[in-house]
Order: C-alpha cells, then structure tokens, then sequence
C-alpha cells in the first residue's frame, strides 16, 4: 500500500509541475499586454518599458517563471493591478466561496443521484428508467447558460421565489441569506446529476451482475437485502473517483454560474480577470485549481486503492 | 462531462470486449436498440437539414438587413428575422453547419491525436509511457472552459481554430483509453508474433492495436461530438465565437438571450432546442453503443 | 421597513401569474425576507404625492465593468475613469467647479467648491475664491488645501492621468495666495475663460492638507509638500495607501472630506457605500441615509435583479428596450441618460500599407457615406442614440454644436460612396474586393486592395450589431471587412498610437463606447485630433486643426469653437457613428431629485424618497 500512495505522490508532485508550466507559457503567449492594461491607453511606450522593466515582464520566459516559482513557494502569487490587492488575499477570499458553492452543488448532486442511478438500475429498462434517463440526457446536454436563464425567469422573475443574483460579501453574508444561493447550486447540480447518476447506474449494473450477488440470493436473501448490503458499497467506490476526476468539470460549471448570477467565487474572478488581461490572478486562480484537481483525483486514488485491493496490486 | 472519466476496471473491460467485433457489433447496436436507431435517424435529418436545407430555403446570410430587424415569424420568414435582419431559418441551417463541422473535426482531431498517442505511450511502456501520461495528466487537471478561455483569446476565431482549439482539449481522454487498452493488447500472442517476425513499433502501432480499439475510440468519439457542440456553444456564449456574418447554434442562442425578456422566442427556442436534440442523439448513440459491448461483456 | 414596498410591488403584480392563494402568501413570505435580506431598505410608506422624507437607502447599478477601484484623487493612468472619480471620488472630495448644471453641459454653482473665477490681466490671471466650506474633521477648506494639491501635482505630473504637456500644472507659472480662501494664478498666456475654466480648474480639488501631508502612517503632518522632494515622498504615501483597497473604508486619511458623502464600506469586487457627511458645507445637503454602487458583471444579471424589484436606480440593457413598459408599471420611471460625448471609429494614418489610402479625403467620405447612422439609430438603437457628425456633439442642447456640424454633412448614400470611388481610380468589384487601376492618390499603388481587418469591442450588442451592419454596406461596394472580437481592454490597447520602431499594424477598431467629455467638457479635442496627443490613435496630424484647437484654447469666443469642428466634420479625422445615451436608467418612481447630469457626476445629495 505504500508503494502505491509513494507512487502516486511522486506522479502527483510532477503533474502539479507540468500544470504549472503549461498556465505559465499559455499565459504569456496572450497578446495585448498587462503593460497596457495597467497603465491605460494613454501610455506611452516608455512608460510602458518602464513598467516591463519593474516588474520583470522583460525577462526571458524561464528566467521569469523561475521567479514566480520561487515567488510561489513563499506563499506570494503575485500582485493584481487591475484590483490592486495581492493574489493571495483575492484567492483567499474567493476560493472559500467557490468551494462554497462547488461544494454544495456536488453534495447536492451526489444526494440526488446516488438513489437515483440506484433506483434505476434496479429497475432498469422499465419506465422509471426510461423517463429517469430521458431527463437525465435533457438536462446533461443543455448549454448550462440556457437552463441559469430558464431557472432564473421561472423561480426569479415569475415566481419570486429565490433572487436573481446571488448574496454578496463576505463568506459570513453569503451564507446568511442560503436563499440566493439556491439558483446558482441549482444551475451547476442539475447537470451534474444527470452525469453521475448515469455513472451510478451503470456501476451498480455492474455489480447487480456479478457472482456473488447471484451467490445471495440464491442463499435466500431478497433482491433489496443483497442491493442495500453489498452492491450498494462496492457501487459507490467507483463514485469515488468519479467525484475525485469530475473537479474540473464543477469548476468549469461554477465559472458559468457565477458569472451569470454575480457569485463573487473564484469563477467569476477568473472571468473577469481574463477579459482584463490579468496576468497574476489568471496564473493563480488556474494554478490553484489545477493544483485542486491533482490533489483531489491523488485523495480519490488512494481512497480507491484503499478499498479495492485489485488496483494497488496491479501495475498502473 | 462524461468522457472525462478516468479509467476504471469496467472501461478496461468494455474495452476488451469493443475489441473483440468493433464495428459489427456497432451495426449490430442500431438493429437492436430502437432509441439508438431514432437518435441516428433523427441526426441523418438534422444534417440533411442543415446542409440541403439552404439549397432549398434561399436566404441571404451575408448581408444583413437592419430595417427588418427582430420581425415575429411569418409568411416572408418562417421563423422570423434576428437582430440584423437575418432570417432566422436560414441562418439556422448555416449555424448548424458549422457548429457539426466544428463538431466533427474537433472529435476527428481528438481521436486521432488521443489514439497515436495512446498509442505510443501504451506500446513503449515505461519511462516513454509515464511522461505522456503525465503531460495528459496535467493537462486534464485544468478546467478545459479555463484552457479553451487562453486559447481563443490568443486567436481570431474561425472554424479551423475552433476545430484545432477544442480538438486539442478533447483528445486527452481517448489518449487515456487507448493507452489502457494497448497495455492489455501488447501483452497478446499475436503481437509477440510481430515483434518476433521484426515487425517495427509503428507497424504494430497502426497494423494491430489500433485497430483493436476501434470499438473504444468509436463510443468515445460520439461523447466527444457530443462535448464539442455544448463547448462551442460556451464560448460562443463568453464572447469567443467566431465573428459575424459567421454563425453557429452556441453563438445564435448566446445572442438570442440578450432578448429572451423582449419575447423574441424565435431567437432562442431553435438554436437551444437544436443543441439539446444533437447533443441528445450523440449521447444516445453513444451509450446505447457503450452498453452493446457491456452487454457482450456479460454474456461470456 | 421594506414591508410596505413589498405590498405595493405586489400589487403592482396582482394582474400577471398568482398560482393560488397559499402559494402567493408562502412565496410572497420567501420573497419578503429575500428581498429584505438583499436589497438596501428602499422605498418608503406609501402616501399621496407631494413631499419628500429624509432617510432611506438608494442602491444605483453600476454598469458591467465599471466598478470603482481608485480613492486617491491624484489618479494615474490605470484608474482614469467615470467610475473612479466622477461617481466616487467626487461625491468625497468636491471639485473647484463641478459640471453638469440641470442636464447641460454648463457649471453646476451650488455644487462647486469655489465662486465663479475671476480672469483678468487679458486672461493671462485668474482669481479664484473658495467658498467657506469645512472639512469633515472640522477644519476649514482654505488656499493651503489647494497649494497642497498643486504642489503634489507639479513634482508628479508624469504620473497624473490627465497630464499633457503644456497644459496643467505647467501653464500655471506661479500661485499667489491672496488670503484664506483665495488665490491667484499667474497663466503663461492669455487663455479663453470657457476652456480654462472647464477643461482645467474643472480637474483640480483641494485635498486636506492638514491631515495628508505626511510621509508615513506614523509620521507627523508638515509642510513637505513645499519641496520636490517632500511632495514627491507625499505623494508615493498616499499611492501607497490607496494601492490598499480593502482599507478604504476603515483608514482614517480617506475620511476626512469636504463633499457630502464618506465612504462606510467599500468591497473589491466595486461594491461601495456611502453615508451622508454631517460637515458638509455645501448648500444640497444629503437627505438619504445611504446611497450603495452595486456592482454587475453582466447586464443580464442586473437586469434580473431590476426585473425582481431589487435596484432602485437601474438601467435597462440597449437590447431589452423593449420591456420598458413591462418594468415601469413595476414603479420606476424610464429615463434615458443623456450624456455628453461623441462616437468614432479611428483609421490608423500610421499604417504603413493602408495608411495612404485612409489619407485621402475622399476615401473617408466614402467610407462615412456608407454608414447608416439615421438607420442605426431608428434600427439598432430603437430610436435611443443620435448621430455624431463632428466632435461637438449635438445633444444634450448645447451652446458650442455648430449648424453645420447639425446638418450631418455625410448622409447615407451607397450610390455616392460608389461614385466617390469611381471617380478617383476605383475598380468596384460588389461582394468581392475593390480594387485601383487607376490614379488612386499619393502613395496608393495600383492594384492596392480595399480590405481591411476590424477589429470591435466584444460583450456589447449594439457594437456588434453596428459593425455587421456596416460590414454589410460596405460589401455592396467591395470594401471587405475582416472582423474580429476582443475585449474591451485589448482593443483599446491594440488601438495606440503608432510610435517610429513600433510594429504598427492595427488598421480600424472600434470599441463602441466613444469619446465622453467627462472631465473636460469643453470639447475642444485636444486630446483626441491634436496631432500627437495621447489619445489620438490613429495619429492624425493636419496643421489647420492643431491652429484652430490652440485657438479655442487661447481665445475666447464661440466662433474658434465653430471654426474648429466645422473643419474636423468635413475632414472626417475618424469615421463618426451614433452615440448612446450612458444608459437607459430606470428609476425608482418614489427616488425624486434625481437629475441626471451629462458629464456623468452623481449627486445623489439631491435625492430623496417621497413620503
């Protein structure tokens, strides 16, 4: 078992880097400058030199990436000029509301789905199947910024149920007023449900199949018995991974829905930031979830190496 | 998105079975399953429609018409006219050409990208095999809207780009299942044969694996047309579409929100609805092809 | 507090979908606490009209991007905008003459700092006298409050947004303090009292000298500032504390003000609250409790919450101009935002390729001749826009816009574009590409081509809509466009002007939001068609126009105003295109006083809610 986990630290450990090293490069191929940006069109080339030189913008790529680098490692990810506050604070201030909100739209989507994907294994190719999927399909192929203006004009504008926008501030006001935060939840689990249920469904057919379960009942446990006491586990270790693997998807979700509904998450800093050619938040947002991703997918592998022995023992 | 999975026990099973028969079994699914059938059926229509279509609905798509602007569906234009003045119908056609053809390309730059260097990273093992991996790895660790945000901002949209662009995320997960598959085929009698006979690696490479994991890189490949519509549609939506008199479907119903309070429907309703049912066939076909070599699975 | 705003709002809605009376009373509860929880307690107690109440808060929607992120007067380059300091730093710190009187680009007295100025001595002085303000900290506003500024602002001019050489500080030769409150400044040449006064006293604003002039946090308040030095260690203390914007509403230096208004909170993401100044000296005293800028990012999403009663002072998307009526019988009054400025298109007369052909005269009038403004504005714009046809704009009413400039001199005309071609050596190839074969004019080869990549502003629809549509005429006559979208921010960057040993390859762009004479509202165009000046992009030069600015500079007098854009109307310096109203506010019917002033200010010590 160690083996295993030293492994994938180490493999771990060189993605983290090579994710590193690709935002960096990818960044700086952007045209149009943060010089520009920061110093507005009214620059002149020298101040603009100027503000290349003071920075380090002027540098060779690797010499300027090895600085950032050794910048990271100190725990500073740079300085915003579009925002004037250093990375650092805007991510740690923004990263609790993504998590927030990605948190609770996959907790959410796990609830629903779990039973769901279930329920519909068991009855697989009855109707409840049929029409579980069918909606399933709808919603997981819907453009999300469509069904964010779909939920916000139903349950927003005709019903007024819930806002328009979702709360703003501090992570304390937020989740103060949990009604503003059911429509962006809502716009990212709906699409999510409809990919791990499937998911569901298809691990528990799996396991509906196998020998043992055929083993049970042939030893007179009901079908429910063997369902709720084996299949149902063994089902969910491959969610695991699923919900370890499916980070990069949430954030992209949250980048949508906190863009439409004003969620001040790391989305919507991220969008933003990318419009104004905010070179440090953009390197920093996209670092740390990149970094997320890796650590999470690196928990789910060991959860997954934990519980399944076949995986650990054979050759990755 | 449902490709971005990573390998499990079961993909390496279904795997190996989609080796075994391919394409038969493909042809095989559609006889079989009536959903899968309707949805292919359904998609042959959708094509015909937008690329016939405009052979027999003429309008004009390239010059705009400002004092016809946002006109209710009618006799003059069945569904109405957008916001410069284009018909509507007409433009959904040429949108859902070039949202398929981005479509199409960007899953035929994936797949064929993903398979040879699966592939390769599969076959040579080791250390060759480790740092592919992890380029894949990492490259997968980033949110693609948060790649694809970078890339067409560097660059002018245009279908080439768009193909290249989402191409060059896609193909990360076929390159994973093929490298799976490879590790399982290499070890097969046959191919020590080759090897034996002094076969070289990229004879192999592209006689025998790659074939065998036809059946794989075809399931994938339909999710990945399947991706490709709703990402365009993305970026259409964050303003990296490709520029006007252009269209696509993701660009046609970003634009036809804006007046989605006025009461436009006819700006919003076709593209988005033509959206879900293609990315709702692919997902079909894709599926039902996936659970045909599950089911071949179970019955050994 | 809401709760009578909630009865009536849902009054207002009694005619449009209720599901059934138990649903109503459990939505209507839900919607009460949302809405109280999330918008500011607005509206008051219903009653018959006539009279107003102090208290209440007005919460105003800021556009998408516009969010403010600059509290330090002194601005520099990267903070130069409407939001930063005509809807945030002055509602703090007053300006000597504050523009915008009663919808008109004229000098709004009662708001202003200081007494109409005296000029004298042939306009080469000038001779202010401060009105008898207090700071917020009791102490009075006096000359040494303005010295301390014009000190600060000569030992860092190079970093001062609207520094141009030649103009502020350098045209003041000496300041001499006549008393307290008053002081004369000696000009290094006689100057026209309308463009001195507007376009440069307008920028200056006393700072308190008694609590900023200081070198560190800890340090004591001196006169350091009467060194270049000292005024240059003053002024990177207070750049430091303003690069700390989570500070701005706690740190004591940003709460010493002479305008109505304090900042009481201040988020990054632009969010800002403010609260009534109790030592504010001015005549218009605040009514409101507290007045917020909520920021948006997208005009979606402030369109949602307009439509959900949540905004006081909104606006609505150009695109949903159709739902006025929909969203005004939901209480709000549909008002357009007249604003003063003019929308253009620049060529790049510094292109290497291209740049003889945008040289020629008659090709920009071919070029004008193909855009449909009349049409834009009755098509695109629904009637909400009107036409630029110089760089006076022709509304709001205004004393300077010529009848010329009214006429619209380059009308709409395919046929006339084509001919102008024609006529000097053009081959029209319609849907194809134009070409010369024949004398095309002074640097134009033959063969030479009439396409041309464009690059426009992406996010707003109108901008889009616009260059589609002109995309279109021009292909009638074969002039092809190559569009491309970017933000907003790199097409301003893109759009610079060239410099020798620079490549220089940008040919037209258009970023959609024009030119607002904002800080400057005397559009005389110095900034924009002087040759070299900084924002003039496409690097026009033409002596005659650099004379007539200098004129309207230096004379006094409307006829060097007419002279000046009677000459750049038909010269066609940029390609002129409709501009809009700064938005299509809705507005609160019980929120009264609210003027919505063309330079972009807000006062919103003006506003109050009806009883």
């Amino acid at each position: 078992m160690t083996g295993y986990v030293l492994r994938r630290i180490v493999q771990a450990a060189v993605v983290l880097l090579l994710v590193s090293v690709i935002v960096f490069v990818m960044l700086h191929e952007l045209p149009g400058g943060t010089a520009r940006a920061v110093l507005g069109e009214r620059a002149t080339n020298v101040a603009i030199e100027q503000f290349n030189k003071q920075n380090g913008f002027d540098q060779p790529l690797p010499v300027q990436y090895w600085r950032w680098l050794d910048q990271i490692v100190h725990g500073d990810l740079g300085f915003s000029f579009k925002q004037n506050e250093s990375v650092s604070q805007l991510l740690a201030d923004r990263l609790p509301k993504t998590m927030l909100l990605a948190g609770t739209s996959v907790l959410l989507a796990l609830l629903v789905s779990i039973p769901l994907g279930f329920v519909q294994a068991l009855r697989r190719n009855r109707l409840v199947d049929y029409f579980l999927t069918a909606m399933a399909f709808v919603f997981y192929s819907t453009p999300a910024f469509w069904l964010a203006l779909v939920l916000i004009t139903l349950f927003a504008i005709q019903l007024r149920l819930f806002p328009a926008q979702a709360p703003q501030g501090s992570i304390g006001q937020i989740v103060a007023e949990p009604g503003g935060m059911v429509l962006p939840v809502l716009t990212i689990a709906l699409v999510s449900i409809a990919f791990f249920s499937r998911y569901v469904r298809s691990s528990t057919l799996e396991n509906l199949l196998q020998d043992y379960v055929r083993t049970a009942r042939a030893k007179g446990a009901s079908t429910w018995r063997v369902a709720f006491g084996h299949v149902l586990r063994n089902a969910l270790v491959p969610v695991v991974t699923l919900v370890g693997l499916s980070l990069p998807f949430v954030f992209a979700g949250t980048l949508i829905s906190e863009e439409i509904f004003n969620y001040p998450g790391m989305g919507l800093l991220f969008y933003n930031a990318a419009v104004a050619r905010d070179y440090p938040v953009l390197l920093g947002v996209t670092l740390v979830v990149g970094a997320a991703t890796v650590v999470g997918s690196l928990l789910a592998d060991i959860c997954y190496g934990l519980l399944d022995p076949r995986v650990r023992l054979a050759r990755r | 998105m449902s490709t971005a999975i990573g390998l499990t026990e079961r993909d390496a099973a279904v795997a190996e079975a989609a080796a075994e028969g391919g394409l038969r079994l493909a042809a095989d699914v559609f006889l079989e399953n009536k959903l899968a059938l309707a949805a292919a059926v359904t998609f042959a229509v959708i094509a015909l429609f937008c690329f016939v279509g405009p052979l027999v609905y003429h309008t004009d798509q390239v010059h705009t018409n400002i004092s016809q602007t946002t006109r209710h569906p009618g006799s003059a234009h069945l569904l109405g006219t957008d916001d410069v003045g284009y018909d509507e119908l007409g433009r959904l056609m040429v949108g859902g050409q070039t949202s398929l053809e981005i479509a199409l390309g960007a899953a035929a730059v994936a797949v064929v990208v993903g398979v040879l260097w699966g592939a390769i990273a599969g076959f040579f093992g080791g250390i060759v095999d480790a740092v592919m991996m992890r380029v894949v790895d990492a490259v997968l660790a980033i949110p693609a809207l948060f790649l694809l945000l970078f890339l067409a901002s560097i660059t002018t949209a245009s279908v080439g780009i768009l193909i290249a662009v989402v191409g060059l995320i896609a193909w990360l997960v076929p390159a994973r299942l093929v490298r799976g598959e490879t590790l399982s085929l290499r070890t097969r009698e046959y191919v020590q044969a080759v090897r034996v006979m002094g076969g070289g690696p990229l004879r192999i490479i592209l006689r025998h694996i790659v074939p065998n994991t036809i059946g794989t890189v075809i399931v994938n490949a339909t999710f990945q047309i399947a991706d490709a519509i709703l990402v365009v549609a993305a970026l259409s939506f964050l303003g990296l579409g490709i520029p006007p008199p252009s269209a696509n479907w993701g660009g046609m119903l970003s634009n036809g929100l804006n007046y989605s309070y006025a009461g436009y429907w006819w700006l919003v309703y076709p593209p988005g609805v033509a959206i879900v049912i293609t990315v709702v066939c692919f997902n079909f076909i894709g599926d039902a092809l996936r659970d045909a070599f599950e089911v071949r699975l179970r019955r050994r | 507090m809401d709760s009578a705003a909630t009865t009536r709002g849902r009054e207002g809605r009694r005619g449009s979908i209720v599901r059934g009376p138990r649903r109503v009373a459990a939505a209507a509860a839900a919607a009460l606490a949302v809405l109280v929880a999330l918008s500011a307690c607005g509206s008051g107690s219903s009653s018959s009209g006539g009279g107003t109440r102090t208290g209440g808060t007005a919460t105003l929607a800021l556009p998408p991007g516009t969010t403010p992120d600059f509290i330090f007067p002194l601005v520099d380059g990267a903070h130069y905008s409407v939001a930063n300091i005509e809807q945030f730093q002055r509602l703090m710190w007053r300006p000597l003459y504050l523009y915008g009187e009663n919808g008109k680009p004229l000098v709004n007295e009662p708001a202003s700092l200081a007494e109409a100025p005296m000029f004298s001595q042939g306009n080469t002085q000038v001779t202010i006298t401060l009105k008898p303000y207090m700071w917020s900290d009791g102490q009075p506003v006096t000359s040494r409050d303005f010295t301390f500024l014009f000190n600060l602002l000569q030992a860092n001019k190079a970093n001062w947004a609207a520094y141009l050489p030649g103009d502020l500080p350098d045209n003041v030769k000496s300041v001499q303090v006549q008393g307290p409150t008053s002081f004369t400044l000696i000009l290094d040449h006689a100057y026209s009292p309308a463009w001195f006064e507007g376009n440069q006293l307008s920028q200056l604003m006393p700072i308190p000298q008694h609590a900023w002039d200081k070198t560190s946090a800890g340090g004591a308040v001196g006169d350091y500032d009467t060194t270049a030095a000292g005024a240059k260690a003053v002024y990177d203390y207070l750049m430091s504390e303003a690069k700390q914007p989570a500070t701005y509403a706690t740190n004591p230096l940003w709460q010493v003000v002479d305008g109505p208004w304090k900042l009481s909170e201040y988020r990054t993401d632009g969010y800002a609250a403010f609260v009534p100044n109790k030592q504010y000296s001015g005549s218009a005293k605040p009514k409101l409790d507290k007045f917020v800028e909520q920021p948006f990012t997208t005009e979606q999403a402030e369109l949602n919450v307009l439509r959900s009663g949540g905004i006081d002072y909104g606006y609505l998307p150009q695109p949903d101009v159709s739902q006025a009526g929909a969203i005004e019988s939901q209480g709000y009054d549909f008002s357009p935002w007249v604003s003063w400025g003019i929308n253009y298109m620049p060529f790049n007369f510094a292109n290497p390729t291209v740049g003889p052909i945008f040289k020629q005269l008659y090709f920009r009038q071919a070029m004008q001749m193909l855009i449909d403004q009349n049409g834009f504005v009755s098509n695109l714009l629904k009637g909400y826009g009107w036409p630029t046809n110089g760089p006076v704009p022709i509304k709001p009413d205004n004393p300077y816009v010529s009848s010329y400039v009214k006429s619209q001199p380059y009308k709409y005309s395919q046929s006339g574009a084509e001919s102008l071609l024609k006529a000097h050596g053009w081959t029209i190839h319609p849907d194809g590409v134009s070409e010369c074969t024949g004398q095309c004019g002074a640097g134009v080869p033959t063969g030479a081509k009439l396409e041309f990549p464009l690059i426009y502003a992406s996010g707003d629809t109108i901008t889009s809509q616009e260059v589609q549509a002109w995309k279109s005429a021009a292909s009638r006559v074969g002039i092809q466009f190559d569009l491309s979208e970017a933000p907003f921010n790199q097409v301003i960057a893109d759009a610079s002007p060239c410099t020798p040993g620079q490549t220089c390859s940008w040919q037209i762009v258009y970023w959609g939001g024009g030119w607002l004479y904002g800080v400057n509202p005397l559009p005389v165009g110095d900034q924009q068609f002087l040759c070299g000046a900084g924002a003039n992009f496409g690097s026009y030069c033409d002596s005659t126009n650099d004379a007539n600015i200098h004129g309207v500079q230096t004379e006094a007098g409307l006829d060097v105003m007419t002279r000046f854009e009677d000459y750049m109307a038909q010269q066609l310096p940029v390609l002129w295109m409709p501009y809009r109203p700064y938005q299509l506010s809705m507005i609160k019917k019980t929120l009264k006083g609210v003027v919505q002033s063309p330079i972009l200010s807000l006062t919103p010590e003006d506003w109050s809610y009806s009883k």
